[in-house]
């Protein structure tokens, strides 16, 4: 399995996408890739583990903040499925600190870059 | 992706040598090699340009090139010449690509940085085949027009529902007005084509609407009331509204009497309590030898009557007490004490009432669950419809086609119940006068063959839009109510629900 040093970035399209929009830093941009979703309550369980799978070294779910959803429950649905591919990654061995879910507004660019920032230097803790 | 085998041809706008020097051509020429080896390099003059695009599509089909990447200068908006391009060209939008290369520093200043275009470019390059995945992934999906039913539905006999109504009748419609003695008893389908089953004074009947508007005001004294007298012992205390024919029985000691008033028991309350209490309080205190304390977190006066009303009840001597936290309220000897701290001072305060009112609005309870279990729209964390989502501020709900207004969902000051009431009608005709809807048919599909009917999408979906066709054993999602957010793909435990627009194929190619 090829490993990429790369977090995969699933980003709601009205809140974290937005949010990663005015983000320049070479360095974080370089460490991450962007996915498009239409609402972080579209996360499957069956996607976090391919991306892992894929050998990204992390994935990240940006969703809305729980009572700003544009879907009324969506970024509170996605938790929930982060929390148990949590668990699954936990039972089958890895380091459940290689999914994340953040619930930003779409103007924290500032917030986006800080969790990026912390999910690479808890992944580098884990790992070294 | 058969995309791949294809040639790209990168072309280099040029026009009057602007944005590349000769060397610079020359150099990108032997720079750029591809691991196909395949693309071709066309220096090209104007190609925003009628000429400029007839000759380029001449060199396309002589050499077989069905992707260009091309590097232009910034005279046009991003992505006009692509378009432009492309469609003189005869190539789909999806197989062009634009990038904007900073212009050739005139001769004898510094070189404009060489690296950026070449990595620029090649990032482009690179970056065509996924971008010709991506878009081929995804399908155009077919459109559906869903006729809209001019009828309106307003359940409510209170402002807001008539100024909804006068609005609607107003535009041309017809509303059917659903008052206090008649009832809702279901309702079936979908923006629309709703099917109401209504009681009223002649019978049950059914009534098609495409749209439907709930201003059914604050109907939980009832359960308010049964919540203070279960917590409260006191046996003086009647509700606000009840205050003032109660205080009128008290017998008159010459020692005086005294009056309380309780507001935002539980929860904050707004302008229409505020009024009601200064009001009530206003027309106690004119009576001989009574004195009015009124207590509330905050007194709302957001409007001008209000503000007077509020100075004139304290001129009359009405003891305004703003407190914090929680009132407490106990019973002792024929009076009812009510304590508290001062939210200014931090003092606390304790009066002996002989009586004491309680606003109803202020009393978390129960909630109107009826209504919310007939139509499907939530209520928020005090048991009001509508649920707590900025999303859905003003009058929207979770379900597409019902509106709210007024007391229903919390605002039971007349002018603004009103104002949303008129507010509601202005978006069911901004709804229906559109006489039909285009539906693309993107929404969620259930593979009926995975589908085990477990109900789990249609509890997950928000908006209601997950149906059970009986016949075939399967759910299915209405594509006129669907947002296409995924929550069901998300949900369902079988994967049998995909959102066509973002499947895990297209998804993962995104990654790389």
């Amino acid at each position: 399995m090829d490993t990429i040093d790369k977090i995969a970035v699933y980003c709601c399209e009205n809140s974290g996408l937005l949010a990663a929009g005015p983000v320049t830093d070479r360095k974080i941009l370089d460490s991450i890739e962007i996915m498009k979703l239409p609402c972080s309550g579209k996360t499957e369980m069956g996607l976090i583990l391919k991306t892992l799978e894929k050998g990204y070294a992390g994935v990240m779910i940006v969703g809305c903040p729980k009572d700003n959803c544009q879907f009324i429950r969506g970024s509170h649905r996605a938790s929930k499925r982060v929390d148990s591919a949590k668990e699954m990654l936990a039972a089958i061995g890895l380091d459940p600190g290689r999914v994340r879910m953040e619930f930003l507004s779409s103007v924290d660019s500032h917030k986006f870059v800080k969790a990026v920032t912390e999910m690479w230097e808890s992944l580098k803790i884990a790992t070294s | 992706m058969s995309a791949d085998k294809d040639k790209t041809g990168v072309v280099l706008c040029n026009c009057g040598g602007r944005n590349f020097k000769k060397e610079e051509i020359k150099s990108l020429q032997t720079r750029l090699q591809f691991s196909s080896g395949e693309n071709l390099f066309i220096q090209s003059d104007a190609l925003c340009t009628k000429e400029g695009a007839a000759s380029l599509k001449e060199t396309m089909s002589k050499k077989g090139i069905k992707k260009l990447v091309f590097a232009g200068c910034t005279a046009k908006k991003s992505g006009e010449t692509a378009s432009f391009i492309a469609e003189k060209c005869r190539i789909a939008p999806s197989n062009i690509l634009e990038v904007t290369v900073p212009a050739a520093t005139p001769e004898g200043e510094k070189d404009s940085p060489f690296g950026m275009k070449e990595e620029l470019i090649r990032s482009v390059v690179k970056g065509i085949n996924k971008h010709i995945g991506i878009l081929e992934g995804m399908e155009t999906f077919a459109t559906k027009k869903v006729p809209l039913h001019q009828g309106v539905l307003v359940v409510g006999g209170g402002s807001a529902a008539q100024a909804a109504a006068d609005v609607l009748t107003g535009r041309g419609y017809s509303p059917i007005l659903l008052e206090k003695e008649d009832e809702l008893l279901s309702l079936q389908g979908q923006v629309g084509s709703f099917t109401a089953t209504l009681s009223t004074g002649g019978g049950v009947k059914q009534a098609d609407c495409g749209a439907v508007i709930l201003a059914s005001g604050f109907s939980r004294e009832k359960d308010a009331w049964t919540s203070v007298t279960s917590r409260f012992a006191s046996p003086h205390l009647v509700p606000l509204s009840k205050l003032a024919d109660a205080a009128a029985e008290l017998p008159r000691i010459p020692s005086g009497r005294s009056v309380g008033i309780v507001l935002d028991l539980d929860v904050d309350e707004g302008k229409a309590s505020s009024e009601t209490a200064c009001r009530t309080a206003l027309q106690l205190q004119r009576q001989d030898g009574l004195q009015v304390y009124l207590f509330c977190r905050d007194i709302r006066v957001g409007s001008l009557p209000l503000e007077e009303l509020y100075d004139d009840a304290r001129d009359r001597g009405v003891v305004i007490v703003k407190y914090e936290n929680q009132i407490r309220i106990s019973g002792t000897n024929g009076t009812t004490l009510l304590s508290c701290t001062d939210a200014v001072l931090g003092n606390p305060i304790q009066v002996a009432c002989d009586l004491a009112g309680i606003s109803l609005y202020g009393v978390a309870a129960g909630g109107d669950t009826r209504l919310s279990e007939i139509t499907g729209v939530d209520l928020d964390s005090l048991g009001r419809l509508q649920g707590n989502n900025i999303h859905l501020f003003a009058t929207g709900t979770n379900i597409p086609g019902i509106f709210v207004a007024g007391g229903c969902r919390g605002n039971v000051y007349p002018p603004e119940a009103e104002r949303e009431g008129r507010a509601a009608a202005g978006e069911v005709d901004l709804l229906l006068s559109q006489k039909e809807l285009k539906v693309e048919l993107s929404e969620a599909k259930v593979d009926a063959d995975k589908c085990a009917l477990c109900l789990t999408c249609i509890r997950a979906c928000p908006h209601n839009a997950m149906k059970i066709n009986r016949e075939e054993s399967v759910a299915v999602s209405v594509p006129e109510v669907c947002q296409r957010c995924g929550i069901c793909a998300g949900e369902c435990p079988a994967k049998a629900i995909t959102l066509p627009a973002y499947t895990d194929d297209i998804l993962l190619a995104q990654l790389g």
